[in-house]
């Protein structure tokens, strides 16, 4: 690792560009950062002109740490004012305020995690321009979107339709093999009451725990029903159906308690 | 075992799957270790590295110029937070200033770390900067102008870019509805609990929390950089309105002030002389003789040139100090002080 020194950041921050320094200057902070930019620059974008190539011409050798430097100020640069520049001042005011290293191992530091940024969003920018590098990501995303159920033509829409109705008599059936305890703990969830409230906790003899543990077994029981009866072309049914299932036989839970214990959870008669 | 029905699934917005995507590889780019290089060999000179006072000086004075010369805050603006205000971050941090009510403080959104929006809340500028590409809506906070202080003035804002972020703004506060064109131009909503984005906003968060100004900052001592400026002649619980009455006073009346110099025995007094344009700056050993211990140490006025303790002793304007001074040490660090009564 070639090693910098205070005065040639400061120089650098002087003169506004690393073109304007002195040799001196140049070649250190180019000797430093140019194995971290092209590595960097490496790993996200392998195919990249500035870094692919197994021999670059010596031409090329003696232009690839400026550009590679170019690449990162340029990145950081936010306006082509003086005030686009202010990141240089942040980096300084940042290092100087570090009680816990010297100046230089903060700059250093800093201007380090300054590359990565500039690399990445310089690959990002690379990126937007081929769709190519994103393409193993592209799953990742599509399942990060909901699935919605297209209804559009008579076949979907009767599809759609008998899953519904498999919804409400599965939740009607799983309800009866329910013990008034756990119907309670459902049916608080959906009037909002918490387990903590102390009038479920009268009703189930169930301490807030209890009830809460309650709650989430009486859901994945109904999840482990509804495998055990149907099996599916795509695993999104399953979730489809769950989806419908589970509030279904949450409402049905509140629907049908006794009117004793309606009136303690204070619902009116109907 | 029966068989569920065979259902259609609608397809997946083509445009929104692809930014989404691109903002995942941003995503894990971002997560990867900072650069191993730098912070070993950084790691390996921490020891024996000393800093050079000269270039701390330059730093301390460049710091304090740009301060100087830029606007105050106000809605409009695009700024860069200073460290002093969001130290944890590795990143310049900018940020854009909404919403001026009148009163002391400005709707405060910061710019995302990437070129994508992240959700619905996050509004994509059309800037070219990398750094101003994404604003953040859902992460927006008010915050006192006093604190704005310590940011730099980078850009301004034109009225459309204002007007829609407000839109955004209100769309990620109210839930109001976004229009077509600026529908475009946000990410899409989370649905998934085990979506990334949800550790990004945690991570986001938590950056994006201002540390509170340190309790002897206020509202006598300032901060500009990292130096801490002190009031000669009064306590530091007073305003700068004293600054002002200290100008209108005579000189030649007793102006006397002692510190505590950090953790040492040192004390620093401070001493108008009878020319009244000048102010005496001594360090004084336990027996009250100068004590060359600090030289080249430096009395760094608010409003003139630095000057070097040089045996014990330093000179400096008057008028220069009398809105403040701090104090840095011959290795460029600032050292605390503190009044004696």
């Amino acid at each position: 690792m070639n090693e910098t020194t205070p005065q040639a950041w400061n120089e650098w921050w002087e003169r506004c560009a690393l073109a304007k320094c002195g040799e001196t200057v140049k070649t250190t902070l180019l000797s430093w950062a140019t194995p971290q930019i092209h590595n960097l620059l490496r790993s996200r974008l392998p195919h990249h002109e500035l870094v692919s190539g197994a021999t670059p011409s010596q031409a090329r050798e003696d232009t690839l740490p400026r550009d590679l430097w170019h690449l990162f100020e340029s990145y950081m640069h936010t306006t082509s004012g003086r005030t686009g520049k202010r990141w240089k001042d942040w980096l300084f005011d940042k290092a100087s305020a570090d009680e816990n290293v010297s100046l230089l191992v903060s700059l250093e530091k800093n201007a380090s995690c300054c590359i990565r940024t500039a690399v990445n969003g310089f690959a990002a920018k690379e990126t937007q321009k081929n769709t190519l590098s994103i393409e193993t990501l592209l799953g990742e995303a599509e399942s990060l979107f909901p699935d919605d159920v297209d209804t559009s033509g008579p076949d979907e829409l009767a599809a759609e339709r008998e899953m519904e109705r498999i919804a409400v008599t599965e939740a009607a059936a799983f309800h009866e093999q329910m013990t008034e305890a756990e119907r309670v703990a459902l049916a608080i969830k959906v009037m909002g009451i918490p387990v903590t409230d102390p009038v479920p906790q009268q009703i189930t003899g169930w301490k807030k725990q209890q009830l809460n543990a309650a709650q989430h077994r009486a859901v994945r029981n109904f999840a482990s029903h509804l495998a055990a009866g149907w099996s599916f072309h795509d695993p999104r049914e399953m979730d489809d159906l769950l989806r419908r299932a589970v509030p279904g036989l949450a409402r049905l839970c509140l629907a049908r308690l006794s009117p004793e214990i309606r009136r303690s959870l204070g619902l009116l008669d109907m | 075992m029966h068989q569920l029905p065979k259902l259609k699934w609608k397809p997946k917005p083509c445009e929104k799957v692809h930014r989404l995507a691109r903002w995942l590889q941003q995503w894990k780019w971002s997560q990867e270790g900072p650069d191993n290089i730098g912070r070993r060999a950084a790691s390996i000179r921490h020891t024996f590295d000393l800093n050079d006072p000269e270039v701390a000086e330059q730093i301390a004075e460049r710091l304090t110029q740009a301060a100087k010369t830029d606007p105050a805050p106000e809605a409009g603006q695009i700024r860069l937070l200073s460290s002093a205000v969001l130290p944890s971050a590795d990143r310049p941090v900018y940020v854009a200033l909404l919403n001026d009510s009148g009163s002391n403080t400005l709707l405060v959104v910061p710019f995302g770390p990437f070129l994508e929006p992240a959700t619905t809340t996050e509004w994509l500028t059309g800037r070219d900067a990398g750094a101003l590409s994404v604003l953040c809506l859902w992460n927006a906070r008010t915050l006192p102008k006093e604190v704005l202080l310590r940011s730099w003035f980078v850009d301004t804002l034109t009225v459309p870019e204002q007007t829609d972020a407000l839109a955004v703004f209100r769309h990620a506060a109210t839930g109001a509805d976004l229009e077509d064109r600026l529908l475009s131009q946000v990410g899409c909503t989370i649905t998934k609990p085990n979506d990334p984005r949800l550790a990004y906003q945690a991570q986001e968060l938590r950056l994006f929390t201002p540390a509170p100004p340190k309790p002897e900052q206020s509202p006598a001592a300032r901060r500009r950089g990292n130096i801490e400026f002190y009031l000669p002649w009064k306590a530091p619980s007073e305003s700068e309105e004293i600054v002002l009455q200290a100008r209108s006073r005579a000189p030649g009346s007793l102006e006397y002030a002692r510190y505590a110099v950090g953790e040492t025995p040192l004390v620093l007094t401070l001493l108008t002389r009878t020319d009244g344009k000048q102010v005496e700056v001594s360090i004084l050993d336990q027996r009250e003789n100068p004590s060359p211990d600090l030289d080249g140490a430096q009395v760094i006025p608010r409003e003139g040139e630095a000057v070097r303790i040089a045996n014990g002793r330093a000179l400096c304007q008057r008028d220069a100090v009398l809105s403040g001074f701090g104090f840095l040490g011959a290795n460029g660090k600032p050292i605390n002080l503190r009044r004696l009564e």
